[in-house]
């Protein structure tokens, strides 16, 4: 879908676009289109920086809203807004006071100090009683301004059992800790927003990108998602649309439904206006008669399937059982079933329940699959935590005088491989780069083993005695099959030397200053194989100007177009040889990966790491 | 519904607050604390059994309540909070226990709502 492409804009108020999107430019317009439920929302002017702050649909969402600052800083938007969340999330019934607030206070501080760059920060106490009036002013006098444009993307994506709330704007974003201090003064009578969003959201509120983003998360009523649905519960709960232009067919249907059992049945008279009915009612099915004045079924059944929020909805169609035409053309068109008139009281009931039954089948499972992709982010972003941050790197380089680069690619959610830089005394540092068996669940919970030992090694000066340790723990806790090829590495910056083991990892590349290239052996007993292996060092003169790098087997390994061949040990030698001796380790990992992904067989089969290291020259 | 006045005592003024204290009930709460403050308050409750929301915009008036009642000798108090709620939630967690004296009503078959706050010192 190319939004920028499609006419998303129009001057028609409320109008249910291209891609399922409800848009319009007032404030009115949002609360309708909040109410009625709508999930994707763009409202406002400023229609190029709104349509590419828009996120493509994922199943994750929930309710997604582009809106201009004028149009969302307002009482009735947050109340509106928090309960078109709960609503949709199904959040805890006694959530909802605590998401408007939360809401309101976050919503508040993007677009007042995000996007308008005002602060409530009174140094006068002189003006202290008059701060709401005057505060209150300068927000409405910026809101009816220019900078009143900026738009603000809010998101809501179900992760598991979880909900999570984002707010991003385009303006400046603001200072947290500013805001913080400032709320520390029991005394004063502004400045408690954040650490009221923040407690609410017991912990789990999340700033990044300078403040302009902000995240936070709250639980769903997970046991609902859990429950397998029942004929009962389908019967009870399904809200079921009958759409006839005959008064006495619709009367006839309703009184089946109702009479077996379905609690939601409603008619609709004016068929015309069937798809807003459907969004606004949340419809789970339509029975939709075919022959009708215009728009006829045929005609309302398209224009059903072309919005996002009625598009799954399924519909059977109603039609005459001495026209198979229509019956052909009605399956013709994906309808879910047909229903021939005269009605059979039984066929009807038995129609209806079946397929509402297998709908909230595939809903059910949908929503374990969706708990469980959630689960699986949220342990992918912990893996990625693993790693040494951008601020420890920094401050290693700076120590060491050294450039640090990395790349790290899992094939699956979660991976296998592991790198990582420890920093031992002020002339030596490590470094290790490993490669468990398998990727998925089990080798991402073997590497945060490996992490968690690592943190506990006491001898890191000593390769030989630090591997032995690891092979030996791995060893008793691997399982049987499982062993990850390791190398670890002290460089001693005021020596200039590399002291090393390998497990059966790649072998380490060192180019050295001049550009000659020295391949470093890491064969050896992968970890976890044997625990009485004998590990010993090996060593390496380093220069400053020289890099090292060390590589997962994905590396040589991954299939490359159009010969389906792997770099093998030859090609990676012959692109490393290439690469200036001068470059640093960035540029060199940037230079080999510009190189594999150029004709890289994608998806990669297994998980890709690189650790370049380079001795800068003082 | 709006803020309703009843006079406890001599010098003693109950306000009863709405379900919400936010932006939109910003002018009625100065006027109704304008108004109390104008008959000689010595002592102002604020009465939160139907307070069901407030916001950061919601305390900062509840604090300059609190000041303007200090300025003529007087004292506010918040009484009647619901518990559990978010109310009291947001309450405590912006330690308005140590600048209003407060009273909690806890609802009934509460059971799972934890011990009911006491004053910090």
């Amino acid at each position: 879908m190319n939004l920028n492409s499609t006419p998303i804009r129009t001057r028609t108020p409320l109008m249910v676009g291209q891609a399922g999107l409800s848009i319009g430019d007032t404030q009115a317009e949002l609360l309708v289109a909040l109410r009625s439920g709508s999930r994707r929302l763009l409202f406002g002017q400023t229609t190029s920086e709104m349509t590419r702050m828009l996120p493509e649909p994922a199943p994750s969402d929930i309710l997604t809203i582009v809106a201009e600052s004028r149009l969302l800083h307002a009482p009735d938007v947050f109340r509106v807004l928090a309960a078109s969340i709960h609503q949709k999330a199904h959040l805890l019934p006694d959530d909802i006071v605590k998401l408007e607030i939360i809401l309101t206070e976050l919503l508040s501080n993007a677009i007042e100090h995000g996007n308008l760059g005002l602060t409530s920060h009174r140094q006068d106490k002189a003006n202290e009683k008059n701060w709401f009036a005057d505060y209150t002013a300068q927000v409405k006098h910026k809101l009816s301004s220019p900078l009143g444009r900026i738009p603000v993307l809010i998101q809501c994506q179900r992760s598991g059992a979880m909900v999570t709330v984002s707010i991003e704007d385009k303006g400046l974003g603001f200072n947290v800790s500013a805001m913080l201090t400032v709320a520390k003064n029991p005394q004063s009578a502004t400045g408690r927003g954040i650490a009221v969003a923040m407690g609410l959201a017991s912990g789990r509120l999340t700033y990044s990108s300078n403040g302009r983003k902000v995240s936070f998360s709250l639980a769903t009523q997970s046991n609902s998602a859990q429950r397998v649905p029942t004929r009962s519960s389908i019967r009870q709960n399904s809200r079921i649309l009958v759409v006839d232009d005959q008064a006495t067919v619709r009367t006839t249907l309703l009184t089946i439904l109702r009479n077996n059992g379905f609690m939601q049945v409603q008619e609709v008279s004016e068929h015309a206006n069937l798809v807003d009915i459907a969004q606004k009612t949340s419809a789970n099915m339509i029975l939709l008669n075919i022959l009708m004045p215009e728009p006829d079924g045929f005609k309302l059944y398209t224009q059903l399937k072309s919005v996002q929020e009625t598009a799954g909805i399924p519909v059977i169609f109603l039609c005459q059982s001495e026209n198979p035409q229509q019956k052909h053309r009605a399956f013709q068109l994906g309808a879910q079933d047909v229903i021939s008139k005269p009605l059979d009281p039984a066929e009807v009931v038995a129609r209806v329940e079946n397929h509402l039954y297998y709908q909230a089948t595939l809903s059910h499972v949908s929503n374990l699959t969706g708990q469980l992709e959630g689960e699986l982010e949220r342990a992918k972003t912990f893996q990625h935590d693993l790693f040494p941050s951008a601020r420890k790197i920094i401050k290693m380089a700076d120590m060491f005088k050294v450039e640090i680069a990395s790349h790290y690619e899992g094939c699956e959610t979660l991976a296998g491989d592991y790198w990582t830089v420890i920093p031992i005394n002020d002339k030596q540092f490590a470094f290790a780069l490993a490669d468990f068996t398998g990727h998925g669940t089990i080798a991402a919970l073997n590497t945060v083993q490996l992490h968690t030992m690592l943190r506990h090694e006491t001898n890191l000066t000593n390769p030989a005695l630090t591997t032995a340790s690891l092979n030996a723990q791995l060893s008793r806790m691997l399982g049987k099959g499982s062993f990850a090829t390791f190398v670890f590495g002290v460089i001693d910056r005021e020596a200039r030397t590399l002291t090393y083991t390998g497990c059966g990892a790649p072998n380490l590349l060192l180019k050295h200053a001049n550009g000659s290239v020295e391949e470093l052996s890491c064969a050896g007993l992968p970890l976890g194989l044997s625990p009485d292996v004998s590990i010993l060092p090996r060593t390496a003169k380093l220069e400053d100007g020289c890099t090292i790098l060390a590589y997962s087997d994905a590396l040589t390994d991954t299939e490359h177009a159009p010969t389906n061949q792997s770099w093998q040990k030859e090609k990676l030698r012959h692109t490393f040889n290439a690469i200036p001796s001068q470059s640093g380790a960035q540029a060199l990992v940037d230079d080999l990966l510009k190189t594999f992904y150029a004709t890289a067989v994608l998806p990669l089969k297994d998980d890709l790491t690189l650790l370049g290291i380079s001795l800068q020259t003082p | 519904m709006s803020f309703i006045h009843t006079q406890v005592a001599s010098q003693h003024t109950r306000l009863t607050m709405p379900s919400r204290l936010d932006s939109t009930q910003a002018q009625p709460f100065r006027s109704a604390i304008q108004q109390v403050l104008a008959g000689g308050l010595k002592k102002l409750e604020l009465d939160c059994l139907h307070l069901e929301y407030i916001d950061s915009t919601g305390l900062g008036l509840l604090t300059l309540a609190r000041g303007e009642a200090q300025v003529v000798g007087g004292t506010v108090s918040l009484t009647n909070i619901r518990w559990p709620g978010t109310v009291a939630d947001v309450l405590m967690l912006v330690h308005f226990d140590s600048l209003f004296p407060m009273t909690f009503n806890e609802a009934p078959g509460s059971h799972t709502g934890g011990p009911i706050p006491t004053q910090s010192q």
